[in-house]
């Protein structure tokens, strides 16, 4: 492997480093026109995510650095996810940011890092490189999270989410030492056939491995926001300016999904029985918990929070589903590029919401549809695929996940995940009903500002384009699993 | 026995756990912690009558082999091990014989003591902490562990003295004790580097093997080792020079300092002492012998001289302790290993008596004063008769337990050193004296303040006076000597000694001498102690102190100010140590304050620094394990309402126990 | 030589420690030093698996390092929220800081 190739494999990473220490210089010298600096942030994004196109498209697969990353569909796939979510982030936060702090440059400085560390996290390979992707992606959004520093939620959001981070990820760290301990080694490939290995001279040394997957997955779960880990996220999402709860609602969750699917089936398959069980339960009570919850809440940001968590756990049914095809992989990656516009679609709708009515209290949503009949049109769209109502990408995600479940024999899993949806319907349309049918307590329209009308345009169209015509995806999802290691 | 020995370990994990789940569980039920309390010490103590019982009915042959150990832990250090363990030998089963009796009594007679007081589970929690050091270091076969518990005790012994913080005094006395043991401490720990640096070990009989080596290659520091083991000794026994802290430490609560500064934990120096005996003595000439010896004698003698002039009735026990331990340590000092513990047995018993008693009535009269007492004897009968029992057998009257012990030592001495001889029979003239005159002014006569109702105490207090009373008078009978005429014979040829005799008996090179009944020694003490006796009648028996009159004892001018003071020690610590440790501070750390106004300052600081720290041991570690359990117990509880309580440590409480759960359930399955 | 098991031991006390400081404690700098605990307990146990069991490849060194670089950052943002929660609330008590919940 030459210095070429390897440059040309990690160029989105490349780029992104490259642009964000561009935009967090040039915020020194750019005193005025800050607003550019986002335009320079998404100008960056452009060729990062053209790269990890191109790539993808190229269908390479390449182990880099000593092992450290892989380049290949899957990992290419979760970097396209990243660039995405966060080109419609920034799209999001120009003028909310513009209204409410003079400190911006570095704010979408921090995005790109984010992205970038996104991106590490989607191809690390090995326990040092997944710690520190991971680790780097909670740096930046502890930071993004408590940005508004004079205001007291959002740095309450970020002190809270640092707590639980820290010490999520010292758990996380815990499992990986016993792991390293256990193998004697922190390469994914290897620790699975030091393991093979191990377990064909010794007994099953399950009382050390089952607790350094379990104490690893606190810190995957954290990314993911599954129950019982969880938490941290309503709070930090009402806290977080609502671009970075939008950001840490798609970006980081996916990745999360992405690390644990690599994890569990590159290093430890032999325990599949064992983990599929855990994920199994963590599924039913994340899907569960977090569509109660969000039943009850009266704030939108609060509600979509919850909403996510209960999203997670749909992810994971999809995730368990491993036999006997790869239908169950295929929707999780297909559930979270859908995921990503809808749920990013709905924060983005209520970012431009709040940002003429500085409210975020579902009451306020009254008579909607007569102040702004476009925001309210499109986020019943947005609802009806986080509900998995057809034709809506949602709708292809769930049928994925469910089918997958169906298939390898987990009804219950597939009742209790469409009881959920069912459930979920209620609190969704629980703000359409507001929208549409409730007077407005406000008289007037309202105007709308630009850039996340524009996002929330893109993601309803991607929303509705894969909902009616899914096979491109999912001709993309089929290929990039097949890459993934070996899947029964 | 070997079997037996299994069960050694559990006398002091009892009382252990009792303190771990007083403080995590039952704080907040101060009946339930002082049952348990109670119940632990009771465990260890039938443990402990079951081994002391086979012991002496031979089982293990001491004869034979030198203990019986249990390994508990084996630390590799290279080529060998670090072995931590238990043993059974004559002196721990006579100190297993002793501690968990004491205890006991101590431990029930605090139920009534404590009564009402605010910290009532805190202060059981510390004094079953305090009994896991004292039968851990009982039962210690090794260096290590003894100095584990020691240290144990010293932090007990702390935080029991400043166990009414609010109290200035107390606080301060609990500082003063802990910096002044911490000397001895410290220089302990040097003694047992060294020996483990020459020695290789820490275990007992191991480092007695290899003294014999380093004495012959080199005596000097086999002989400045066993001064600083002695130097541990001095701190914890409260010898002079670092006598000072005892009295002060009269500040905790009786219990307390009938428990730990009179029966059991400054007895540990005596105990350090006697168990070591053969590193001071296997130097030719035992020059560290004669150190022990000289310290010793001149406590016992000062230390008793000052009690007479002190008012405060605990305060009068406290120099009474400082000069009967004195009194042990020159009896070691001068070969006498079996006497000394002895009479660390039946002191043990009486002084924890007299403790008491006194605790008994400051729980009556509601004041330390001796002069603000008088005329107790029919208000408090039980009291009065226990006191007097004890004060019988402090002075030594016959057949009391004490006559039986002091007499051993003075006859020892007799033989061994004069002069020591002499400073023991003045120490032992004195000593009935001041326990008369406390006898008289606290119980005879009328009330000198008409404000106090003194009422008997309830029997929860009065039933362990009973028993220790019985246990001080009868006790001696054990200890008669073999040739006394008609008694010994009788009493089976004065088996306690005939038992710890076998202690050292493995070793060559220990040659403790062996002194019979000797008819005028004994004679001389009895008219010591009851010319003493008759002196305090005189002054004091004879025509009661009324109210507001002063001491008669003032007329002696300048000495009695000189007693009164206590030899002006702590005055000449603060002129010239203190100061010293001022002027070094100063130097070092600059303080540009101006004028630093001496040890106020030094003093006041430290106390802050320290009172910080055991502030955030409160605070944080005791307050801390119960609050904590408690958040978890009440977040469990409120989840299922509210589980988002918005408390970010809530949610990671529910991290941890998910994640346990889930590690529970899988390792399970 | 010392076994491994022995290294673990303490690392394991030493992280539930930790672990205990970052419940109980009230004062957020103290929950970080409870962090701080754990990860130096993690620490001790990578350090003891590369010496006893690869000692001739250097990844628990390598990434011993990289948990303590990490943990620098890591205390260092925290410092900053923790500041900057102080200059909203005057307080560093994290149990008064729920202004947001359920």
């Amino acid at each position: 492997m030459d210095w070429a190739e390897t440059l040309i494999l990690l160029s989105p990473q490349l780029i992104l480093v490259v642009w964000a220490l561009l935009v967090l210089g040039l915020d020194l010298l750019v005193t005025k026109a800050k607003d550019s600096l986002a335009y320079l942030a998404l100008a960056g994004l452009a060729p990062a995510l053209g790269a990890a196109v191109y790539l993808l498209l190229q269908r390479t697969g390449q182990s880099l650095l000593s092992g450290m990353v892989q380049v290949d569909a899957y990992s290419l796939y979760f970097t396209v996810i990243a660039c995405l979510a966060s080109g419609l982030v920034i799209l999001a936060s120009m003028e909310y940011m513009k209204a409410r702090t003079r400190y911006r440059g570095e704010f979408y400085g921090l995005l790109l890092l984010a992205t970038l560390a996104m991106t590490l996290m989607a191809a690390s390979t090995n326990l040092i490189m997944i710690y520190l992707s991971i680790e780097f992606m909670s740096l930046t959004s502890y930071v993004l999270v408590g940005y508004f520093r004079d205001d007291p939620k959002s740095s309450e959001g970020g002190l809270k989410y640092f707590l639980f981070g820290a010490v999520t990820s010292s758990l996380m760290l815990y499992g990986m030492s016993l792991m390293y301990g256990a193998t004697g080694t922190t390469d994914l490939a290897e620790i699975a056939t030091n393991l093979a290995a191990m377990h064909a001279t010794m007994p099953p040394m399950r009382w050390l491995i089952l607790p350094a997957i379990l104490f690893m997955l606190a810190g995957f779960s954290f990314k993911m926001a599954l129950v019982p880990f969880h938490q941290w996220s309503p709070d930090a999402y009402e806290g977080a300016p609502t671009p970075v709860a939008t950001l840490l609602s798609v970006g980081p969750k996916a990745m999360g999904f992405s690390i644990l699917l690599r994890v569990l089936i590159t290093a430890v398959p032999l325990f599949q029985f064992d983990w599929v069980a855990i994920l199994m339960g963590i599924s039913l009570v994340t899907m569960t918990l977090g569509n109660l919850t969000a039943m009850r809440q009266t704030n939108i940001k609060r509600m979509l929070a919850y909403s996510s968590i209960a999203q997670a756990g749909y992810v994971l049914v999809g995730l368990v589903s491993l036999v006997p095809s790869s239908i169950g992989i295929q929707g999780v990656l297909l559930y979270l590029m859908a995921y990503l516009f809808t749920n990013a679609g709905a924060f983005i709708a209520v970012i431009a919401f709040s940002h003429v009515t500085n409210s975020d209290e579902i009451a306020d949503y009254a008579g909607l549809v007569r102040r702004a009949p476009a925001l309210a049109a499109v986020m019943v769209v947005f609802f009806m695929s986080l509900a998995g109502l057809p034709p809506t990408a949602g709708f292809v995600g769930k049928l994925l996940v469910f089918g997958a479940a169906v298939q390898a024999g987990y009804y219950y899993l597939a009742i209790v995940g469409v009881v959920n949806s069912v459930i979920s319907v209620v609190y969704y349309f629980n703000v359409v009903r507001q929208m549409f049918f409730l007077p407005p307590t406000v008289e007037g329209r309202l105007s709308l500002p630009r850039f996340p009308m524009a996002a929330v345009i893109i993601c309803v169209v991607l929303v509705l384009l894969i909902g009616l015509y899914p096979q491109p995806l999912i001709d993309l999802v089929s290929q990039s699993v097949t890459l993934l290691a070996v899947i029964p | 026995m070997e079997n037996l020995v299994t069960l050694v370990p559990l006398i002091p994990i009892v009382p252990l756990l009792t303190f771990a789940i007083i403080v995590v569980f039952t704080r907040r039920n101060n009946k339930l912690s002082s049952y348990l309390a109670v119940a632990a010490i009771f465990i260890s103590f039938l443990i402990s009558m079951v081994i002391v019982f086979n012991a002496v009915a031979g089982m293990p042959h001491f004869a034979e082999e030198p203990a019986v150990h249990l390994t508990l832990l084996r630390i590799p250090t290279g080529a060998t091990t670090l072995d931590i363990g238990v043993q059974i030998d004559p002196l721990t089963v006579a100190l297993l014989f002793m501690v968990p009796t004491v205890c006991l009594m101590i431990f029930i007679y605090s139920i009534g003591y404590m009564e009402g007081d605010p910290r009532y589970s805190r202060f059981f929690a510390y004094i079953c902490l305090f009994a896991t050091g004292m039968l851990g270091l009982v039962v210690a076969d090794n260096l290590l562990l003894l100095f584990i518990s020691w240290e144990v005790m010293g932090l007990c012994s702390y935080l029991l003295i400043g166990f009414w913080f609010e109290k200035p005094e107390a606080m301060w006395a609990g500082l003063k004790a802990f910096i002044t043991t911490r000397i001895g401490d410290v220089l302990l720990m040097l003694g047992m580097v060294i020996l483990y640096s020459q020695t290789g070990a820490l275990r007992f009989e191991t480092v007695f093997e290899g003294v014999e080596h380093l004495a012959q290659t080199n005596p000097n520091l086999m002989f400045i080792t066993a001064l600083l083991v002695f130097g541990g000794a001095v701190g914890k026994s409260a010898q002079f020079p670092l006598h000072v802290w005892l009295p002060d430490a009269m500040e905790g609560p009786t219990p307390v300092s009938a428990l730990i500064h009179a029966a059991t934990m400054v007895a540990a120096g005596v105990f350090l002492v006697a168990r070591m005996m053969p590193i001071f003595v296997v130097l030719a000439g035992m020059p560290a012998l004669a150190w022990v010896a000289a310290i010793g004698a001149i406590t016992a003698f000062f230390a008793s001289t000052i009690a007479i002039a002190q008012d405060d009735i605990k305060r009068v026990l406290a120099y009474s302790t400082i000069s009967q331990l004195g009194y042990m340590i020159m009896c070691l000092g001068i070969g006498g290993f079996v006497a000394a513990v002895f009479h660390l047995i039946t002191h043990a018993f009486f002084k924890a008596l007299l403790f008491l008693g006194s605790g008994s009535v400051i729980h009556g009269v509601g004041t330390n004063d001796m002069m603000e007492m008088g005329g107790l004897r029919k208000k408090m009968p039980y009291t009065f008769w226990t006191f007097l029992v004890g004060m019988l057998a402090l002075a030594g009257v016959p057949p009391l337990a004490g006559f039986w012990s002091k007499d051993e030592i003075l006859a020892i001495a007799f033989v061994q050193n004069p002069v020591v001889w002499v400073m023991g029979t003045l120490a032992a003239f004195v000593t009935a004296f001041y326990m008369t005159r406390q006898v008289c002014l606290t119980f005879a006569g009328e009330p000198r303040n008409e404000d106090i109702h003194a009422h008997e105490s309830p029997p929860v207090m009065y039933v362990p006076l009973i028993v220790l009373a019985v246990g001080a008078a009868l006790l001696g009978l054990l200890g008669v000597p073999a040739d006394f005429p008609v008694l010994g014979p009788l009493l089976g040829n004065n088996p306690f000694h005939h038992f710890l005799a076998q202690q050292f008996h493995h070793w060559d090179y220990v040659h403790l001498p062996h002194v019979g009944f000797n008819a005028s020694v004994m004679l001389i003490s009895v008219v010591m102690a009851l010319a003493g006796i008759g002196l305090g009648y005189l002054i004091y028996g004879r025509k009661p102190l009324g109210a507001g009159q002063r001491d008669p004892l003032e007329r002696m001018g300048v000495i009695w100010t000189l007693l009164r003071n206590k030899y002006y020690i702590d005055e000449i610590y603060r002129a010239t140590i203190i100061r010293a440790a001022i002027g070094v501070a100063d130097l070092f750390l600059s303080f540009d304050q101006g004028i630093i106004d001496g040890i106020v300052n030094l003093i006041g600081k430290l106390t802050e620094r320290w009172s910080w720290v055991s502030g955030l041991f409160d605070t944080y570690v005791i307050d801390g394990i119960v609050n904590g359990v408690g958040r978890v117990t009440s977040a469990v509880g409120q989840e299922l309402r509210y589980i988002q309580t918005g408390r970010v440590q809530n949610y990671m409480i529910m991290v941890v126990i998910s994640l346990l759960l889930l590690v529970g359930v899988f390792l399970y399955m | 030589m010392i076994p491994l098991s022995w290294y673990l031991i303490v690392a394991a006390i030493l992280f539930c420690i930790g672990l205990y400081g970052v419940l109980a404690r009230r004062n957020a700098i103290g929950i970080l030093m409870g962090i701080e605990l754990m990860l130096n307990a993690v620490n001790i146990n990578l350090i003891a698996f590369w010496r006893y069991i690869t000692p001739e490849v250097l990844t628990g060194q390598v990434f011993a390092l990289f948990v303590i670089t990490v943990a620098a950052a890591e205390a260092s943002i925290g410092l900053a929220l923790i500041i900057s929660i102080f200059r909203n609330r005057e307080t560093v008590i994290v149990e008064d800081v729920d202004m947001m919940k359920w």
